[in-house]
């Protein structure tokens, strides 16, 4: 059902709107506005019509809707904005007033339903644990929050950083958890919805005594980290399984691979981790490690952020193709699971902790 | 837009290359200037062919046509005030011809100023004007415009590099202005004419650009002054000794704190800073780097820093950039481009920059003056709430007053953000005496006025209209208040 467009959240920001001088330093850098070069396509044409949609000026159409949602929320364009406008907030802003309104896009719609209803948006029938064959423990000091990614697309990831843990001795468990809404935010979806998720897969952590959660994904650890906090305290620490594994010394064997290293968005740009992967990288002996063109604060997008082949899955696919030809042939090593799904369509790519796990000297 | 016409443009440049969506005719309606309109359609041509059969089918059913580059003009050039057909040369990004032993490049106009000197400067060649916008300003959008940067003072302005161009008239037809060569002296210059016509006598397809050796050396020297005018007299100074300098930026004490304030750069608590930037053979520039740092002294500096470490050098250059940013970060305040760019005699910007400063305080909004002064190019900023109608009228009787100012020092309304809409009452006035020989020209070359129509000369109304802030200025139908009226 379509309301009236009522700019709720775009009212408070206006002052960032405004302070866009249009400049237009966001296109060079807009992974999405170099694949399509449309201006309308770009950080500078999102802000344009978030304003439209403000002042109402323009309808909130099938054309509005995807460019508003044809962004992978990388934040390049808030990172290189010479007036530090927080453009992030404005396309979430536009993307939540739309999402309220009932102007939807069609997998969108799916997508959150699936999600609010299932607990995941992919069709995932059985709890993540009974996947991996281990049942949740009443009681540990560390969580494996594994997200939905990982589950149902990617358990490679899974299995290889639960194998990583298993190998040295940590008291873990993994858990009843539920979608961590981050795919509900990009899609606009109430806050009152996302803070349910939040209580709930708090609660279930709190439930277990956990001191410590670790993430593969860093968009759920995003959402723990920025999101939750809005809504609950957070009674444990977070770490991304980088950060986590540098705690601890593994025996690896020798590998000739030839590699790189893809930085996810949310965990570089947007959280500084830089340097935890590539030193676990080089804890492998003998590895072939060369750095893409672009990399750290400048690096590319995989293309699959933001929920954005919701979208235009053509177009997520192109920017991840863009990616992969700075790896020239090279197997790409990340640590985000959406990243390696989305890469791997172009590409030979491994989550680190894969490359761990099955480096792993055997006993 | 009537759908046959839509379907035609269709057939020139193929279904993807046009649109009518609400999203881009929106968009598409904006530039980095204060206002926007919608457009009808827009697209998106590959070949000149195309770009002639666009304005064939305009001119013949009389549709606007307006040429859009980078879409980075700060006075609306792209802005399509009577609708219209947008055409973006977005997908016209061919370098043609490097031919470093004819000092030219052959380009399309597409290509953005820095990506063309990415692959000149390869051959250790680079097409100096330097516009703050190079990272994604065309050249068509530059040539069209004039654009220049801050080392105009040595290496001239984008008119100072066309050696020759490739345009298709407002009727449709392919017109080759210019040459390829270094001298002309055949006939009008009509390559000239069409530099800074802002896109109202056609449309440029290609440019044959002169090129020039990457200079080698680079050193920088800074001063702080606890006066206006001494600062003023030190740039004079330099460029009379004579030492031209590659870039001489000049900041206000209102830029100085901010940036001071809001990124803690280091910098002296001045009036006024100037830096020298001087380039060339190491031994040239440790000759002039004493004569400058001489010449600062003697004009009463209270501090001169010096520097050819690449590092400190980009630092300091950094926190000349970070101008910008800083003012955005003052609160509930949006810098605008109004009376951005006026151009002064070199040794008048004291006079220009001590004006400027009682005609903010009369209207109690906030200009914030920066820019080249090598070559008497000042960027004031103008800082207000956009949101409020009455900081807007505050902030166009204030650009009247200082356009008088710049008036009545013999300066000129633009330096190198051209006219469009936000300046074009201010030029008509500066430039009475010509506007029949322009408007002649305007109607000779495009007799149905479908090319950009709407500006310059042409532009009817007073500089706050078409918005694109949330303010709803009326219009009271008289002419910016103070126009004309010089401040002592």
């Amino acid at each position: 059902m379509m309301a009236e467009f009522k700019p709720n959240r775009l009212n408070s920001v206006v002052d960032e709107m405004n302070t866009c001088t249009a400049c237009a330093t966001c296109l060079v850098t807009c992974d999405v506005f170099q694949v399509l070069q449309w201006d309308s396509s770009s950080p500078r044409g999102r802000v344009q019509l978030a304003y439209g949609l403000y002042t109402g000026e323009i309808e909130p159409d099938n054309s509005v809707l995807t460019r508003i949602y044809q962004c992978t929320k990388c934040g390049r364009c808030e990172q290189d904005c010479p007036s530090s406008v927080k453009l992030l907030d404005i396309f979430e802003a536009a993307r939540h007033d739309l999402f309220e309104a009932g102007y939807r896009l069609e997998k969108y719609e799916k997508f959150s339903n699936k999600i609010l209803t299932e607990g995941n948006p992919y069709n995932g029938e059985e709890p993540r644990w009974k996947i991996f064959g281990r049942e949740p423990k009443e009681r540990a000091e560390v969580a494996y929050f594994m997200g939905c990614k990982v589950a149902f697309q990617e358990p490679e990831m899974g299995r290889a950083t639960i194998g990583l843990i298993e190998h040295l001795g940590v008291d873990y468990t993994l858990l009843d958890e539920t979608c961590c809404g981050a795919p509900l935010v990009n899609a606009g979806v109430s806050d009152e919805e996302i803070r349910k998720i939040a209580e709930e897969n708090v609660r279930e952590i709190e439930n277990r005594g956990v001191r410590k959660v670790i993430f593969s994904c860093p968009s759920c650890m995003m959402s723990f980290r920025d999101l939750y906090s809005e809504f609950t305290d957070l009674p444990f620490e977070t770490e991304h399984e980088v950060e986590f594994f540098q705690n601890f010394g593994l025996e690896l064997e020798h590998t000739d691979e030839k590699v790189t290293y893809h930085d996810p968005c949310h965990l570089g740009r947007h959280y500084g981790i830089y340097d935890e992967p590539r030193k676990l990288i080089a804890r492998v002996p003998n590895i072939n490690f060369v750095e893409m063109e672009n990399t750290r604060e400048k690096a590319l997008c995989c293309g699959a952020g933001g929920s954005m082949k919701l979208a235009d899955k053509e177009l997520g696919i192109k920017v991840g193709e863009k990616r992969m030809k700075e790896a020239d042939g090279r197997t790409v090593i990340t640590a985000c699971p959406n990243c390696k799904n989305n890469l791997k369509i172009s590409g030979r790519v491994k989550g680190v902790s894969e490359l761990l796990y099955e480096n792993l000297k055997k006993e | 837009m009537d759908p046959s016409i839509v379907k035609e443009l269709e057939a020139i440049v193929g279904p993807e290359n046009v649109s009518t969506s609400v999203a881009d005719t929106y968009v598409f309606g904006f530039d980095s200037s204060i206002h926007r309109h919608k457009a009808d359609v827009v697209v998106m041509p590959v070949r000149t062919e195309e770009v002639s059969d666009i304005v064939k089918l305009a001119n013949r059913h009389r549709i606007p046509v307006v040429a859009r580059g980078g879409g980075t003009g700060l006075s609306g050039h792209a802005v399509p005030v009577k609708g219209g057909i947008v055409l973006s040369t977005r997908r016209m990004t061919k370098i043609i011809d490097v031919r470093v032993e004819d000092l030219y490049v052959r380009v399309q106009p597409g290509i953005i100023n820095d990506d063309l000197n990415k692959v000149l400067m390869k051959r250790n060649f680079y097409f100096p004007p330097t516009p703050g916008s190079g990272k994604v300003a065309t050249i068509g959008g530059m040539v069209a415009n004039n654009a220049s940067g801050m080392r105009a003072i040595k290496y001239g302005a984008t008119r100072d590099y066309v050696m020759g161009m490739e345009v298709v008239l407002p009727t449709g037809e392919l017109a080759h202005l210019g040459t390829r060569t270094i001298k002309n002296s055949s006939g009008y210059q009509l390559d000239r004419l069409i530099v800074g016509s802002e896109g109202t006598l056609g449309i440029i397809t290609e440019i044959t650009l002169r090129i020039m050796p990457v200079p080698g050396n680079k050193a920088l020297v800074l001063a702080a002054f606890d006066d206006l005018r001494k600062a003023g007299q030190t740039i004079s100074d330099v460029i009379a000794y004579p030492v031209i300098p590659s870039a001489m930026e000049f900041m206000d004490r209102t830029c100085i704190d901010a940036v001071i304030s809001a990124f803690n750069v280091n910098f002296p608590h001045s009036e006024a800073i100037v830096m020298i930037e001087l380039d060339g053979h190491l031994a040239e520039i440790a000759d002039n780097m004493e004569i400058v740092e001489k010449i600062a002294s003697d004009a009463g500096a209270i501090e001169v820093r010096s520097s050819d470490d690449p590092k400190e050098m980009a630092e300091w250059v950094a926190a000349r950039k970070a101008v910008l940013p800083a003012m955005s970060a003052m609160p509930n305040k949006a810098s605008v481009a109004l009376a951005d760019d006026m151009s002064v005699p070199i040794s008048k910007i004291p006079d220009a920059v001590v004006a400027f400063h009682e005609i903010a305080k009369k209207y109690d909004i906030i200009i914030a003056t920066y820019g080249h002064a090598g070559d008497g190019n000042l960027h004031t900023k103008f800082l207000l709430d956009v949101n409020d109608a009455k900081a807007w009228k505050r902030g166009e009787a204030a650009v009247g007053e200082v356009y008088a100012v710049v008036n009545s020092l013999g300066g000129t309304t633009s330096g190198e953000h051209g006219i469009a809409i936000t300046k074009a009452p201010y030029m008509r006035k500066e430039r009475k005496d010509t506007l029949a020989a322009m408007i002649a020209i305007k109607k000779a070359l495009d007799p149905n006025n479908i090319m950009n129509p709407g500006k310059l000369f042409e532009w009817e109304g007073l500089i706050l209209a078409d918005l694109r802030y949330p303010a709803e200025v009326e219009e009271d139908g008289h002419p910016a208040e103070g126009f004309g009226e010089g401040v002592e």
